[in-house]
């Protein structure tokens, strides 16, 4: 009789709680341009910032431009978070605080990866400089030591920013790092098997998972939703006449004609999404966990 | 008594052009000492407080007073001798918030401020009409360029080329007016503000035209080979910056070393500021960080040494001008003693006389204060004003 009168009770009072800590006023409000970052900084600030990541849920960040409201949001924020390396190319064109930007991978700018570019550069003149600032592989947390790096720029920054939630970030940035040394220990495991082999991979972008964990990775252009015309097909048994690769890292799962054209060929297909832009369902945790769990 | 008044006004209103004009005199002398100190005053606390209300500005070598007066009052000749190496540097000693200035062009007799957002934040300046700069192009306008060029959000303003042969190969550029700032009576009412990426536009730090690797018009290509297209001058590069065209504009050499003309800080607090003095000053003398109002203090004393010289001249004019006065209502009496003579003749004793004189004067030194203090207040209305048209053209 007591646990059924105190039962409604307790709910009540979890509801009211829950409900007066969601109407508090946060200390601030911070903006990120991609998923891992938004989720580096949710888990860092906890209930004390409002973290933003305003891109729908069907772009790629890396390539969307934010209409003039949100970019008037973007402006109005306390911290921003870049991921650096060229992501997000449309905070170049914009006008932000230059001292609420935090360019999270500037911390290891000589780790970052060069990208051939197709781009002819340009000069005025034959004495005309050139414009500068070459290609720059960007998917920078698919190396966790990387994304704990990035993570912690975070945590500085908001310690900088908020200094009286500098206790409660550093602890909860310790519980975030922790999981992220987690993951990559176990993503160095699973992919032990594949270090120094070569693998093929959908989109060239595994350029740091390749590095960090010794991967001999061969890049494709093969969108997740369409099936490759017949010469794609040619040009992969070309490929894999040259090279052969037994497994093939794909950011979405591939079609089913896909599928079952690339087993045909000795192919394992493993899924192992980037992340860019945050997921349906689950965290950016518990998906590469699952990730690594597949591989 | 009354009578001696009814006289007096009689008196003066008889004789009402030399009354006026008396009153005109009494009223000046009184006025123009008090107008000048006030006027002085107001002067003052407006520079002071412009200056005071920037902590810090770091710049290059040379004239303080120089550098005081463009990143303060964008007076002067545009000048840019340092670049964002200056403001990383500075952004990376954490001691306070760098806000760059870049005074480059004009635009229809208005100076073009390349800034940081920030800017109109440090400074309070609202929007009131419109929205802030945001994308590439854009500009804000403060609120007597808006009303004098009668300009607002939508319309478009151009840059001037500053040189007829400009050899920096600076194009002008149609910049977006987003938004029009509160008046604040201050320089930043007369300025045009626009963020730095646009303002190095703006100087030829950076263009947009079409893409060289796909053009159809080879006449605008010098060379190509695989590694590199060397355009000539004949490429036309655009003169405004649009959503088709905005992914076009680009920079060539190093962004590290893109001109800035100042830079101010606003230092965490006072241990930041002088553990910020010190750092620059143990670098050298490439650069210097100096407080602005110590600097616009020492101009304004100059500047009250030479209105102490001119207090003393108004001085002496004023002695002389009531010498001159005095003369002539001694000359008035005298020519009135025939009048003062027929009125002791029918019965009016002596002080009668003095009563009326110094009635009359009286009446006269009254309505010439009520002049002056009218003139005062008018001082203390519209002064304010006044003074910021004359210091920044308001």
């Amino acid at each position: 009789m007591t646990r059924d009168v105190l039962k409604p009770l307790l709910m009540a009072a979890a509801l009211f709680t829950a409900s007066v800590s969601h109407a508090l006023p946060k200390d601030g409000v911070v903006y990120t341009v991609n998923y891992p970052l938004q989720f580096f900084a949710e888990a860092i600030a906890g209930d004390d910032l409002d973290v933003v990541f305003p891109a729908p849920p069907d772009v790629d960040p890396a390539d969307w431009t934010p209409d003039l409201d949100t970019l008037l949001d973007y402006q109005a924020a306390d911290l921003i978070l870049l991921n650096g390396a060229g992501y997000a190319e449309w905070t170049k064109g914009v006008y932000l605080a230059r001292s609420r930007l935090l360019d999270t991978s500037a911390g290891f700018k000589d780790r970052l990866i060069a990208e051939e570019s197709d781009e002819v550069p340009h000069v005025h003149g034959p004495t005309g400089a050139e414009v500068q600032g070459a290609a720059v592989a960007f998917t920078t947390w698919l190396d966790l030591s990387l994304s704990r790096a990035q993570a912690e720029a975070v945590r500085d920054a908001m310690v900088a920013r908020w200094p009286n939630h500098a206790a409660a970030f550093s602890q909860r940035h310790a519980v975030l790092d922790a999981e992220l040394a987690m993951l990559d220990a176990a993503l160095s495991e699973a992919l032990t098997p594949l270090r120094g082999r070569h693998v093929l991979a959908s989109h060239p972008v595994y350029q740091y998972l390749e590095r960090r964990y010794g991967l001999d990775v061969t890049s494709l252009h093969w969108e997740p939703d369409l099936t490759p015309p017949p010469e794609e097909w040619a040009a992969l048994d070309a490929l894999l006449g040259q090279r052969a690769a037994t497994v093939m890292l794909w950011e979405g799962e591939p079609t089913q004609e896909t599928r079952a054209a690339l087993q045909a060929r000795g192919l394992r297909i493993a899924v192992f999404p980037t992340l860019s832009n945050r997921p349906p369902e689950e965290d950016f945790v518990s998906i590469l966990r699952a990730a690594i769990d597949a591989l | 008594m009354i009578g001696a008044i009814y006289l007096a006004w009689a008196h003066i209103r008889y004789h009402a052009g030399r009354s006026v004009l008396l009153v005109l005199i009494f009223a000046i002398l009184g006025a123009i000492p008090l107008m000048t100190e006030r006027l002085a005053t107001l002067a003052e606390a407006q520079l002071l407080e412009r200056a005071n209300s920037t902590p810090l500005i770091f710049g290059p070598p040379g004239s303080q007073l120089d550098l005081s007066l463009s990143a303060l009052f964008f007076e002067g000749e545009p000048r840019a001798e340092l670049s964002m190496i200056d403001f990383a540097t500075l952004a990376d000693m954490g001691l306070g918030t760098p806000l760059p200035i870049l005074r480059t062009h004009s635009a229809r007799g208005f100076p073009i401020v390349g800034i940081d957002i920030e800017y109109l934040e440090f400074r309070q300046l609202r929007i009131s009409e419109g929205r802030p700069m945001v994308r590439l192009g854009e500009a804000v306008l403060g609120a007597d360029v808006a009303a004098r060029l009668g300009l607002g959000p939508g319309d478009k303003i151009q840059s001037e080329i500053r040189e007829i042969f400009e050899l920096a190969g600076a194009y002008p550029l149609r910049m977006t007016v987003t938004g029009v700032l509160d008046r604040v009576g201050t320089p930043d009412d007369t300025a045009i503000f626009t963020g730095l990426r646009t303002a190095w536009v703006v100087a030829g730090f950076g263009h947009g035209h079409e893409n060289l690797a796909t053009t159809q018009d080879e006449s605008v290509v010098l060379s190509r080979d695989e590694g590199r297209i060397v355009a000539n001058a004949k490429l036309t590069e655009y003169i405004e910056i649009t959503e088709e065209n905005a992914s076009s504009f680009h920079s060539h050499g190093d962004p590290d070393e893109f001109p800035l003309s100042a830079i101010l800080i606003d230092p965490n607090d006072e241990r930041s500021a002088a553990i910020l003095r010190g750092r620059i000053e143990d670098a050298g003398s490439t650069r210097q960080v100096f407080r602005p109002l110590g600097v616009v203090q020492a101009l304004l004393d100059e500047v009250f040494r030479i209105k102490s010289v001119l207090n003393m001249l108004v001085a002496a004019v004023t002695v002389a001008t009531l010498m001159a006065l005095g003369m002539m209502i001694w000359l008035s009496l005298k020519l009135r003693r025939r009048e003062f003579e027929i009125s002791h003749q029918i019965g009016g004793d002596r002080s009668a006389m003095v009563r009326l004189v110094g009635a009359e004067l009286a009446l006269l030194i009254g309505a010439s204060a009520v002049l002056c203090i009218a003139l005062l207040m008018l001082i203390e209305v519209f002064g304010a004003d006044l003074v910021r048209a004359l210091l920044f053209g308001g």
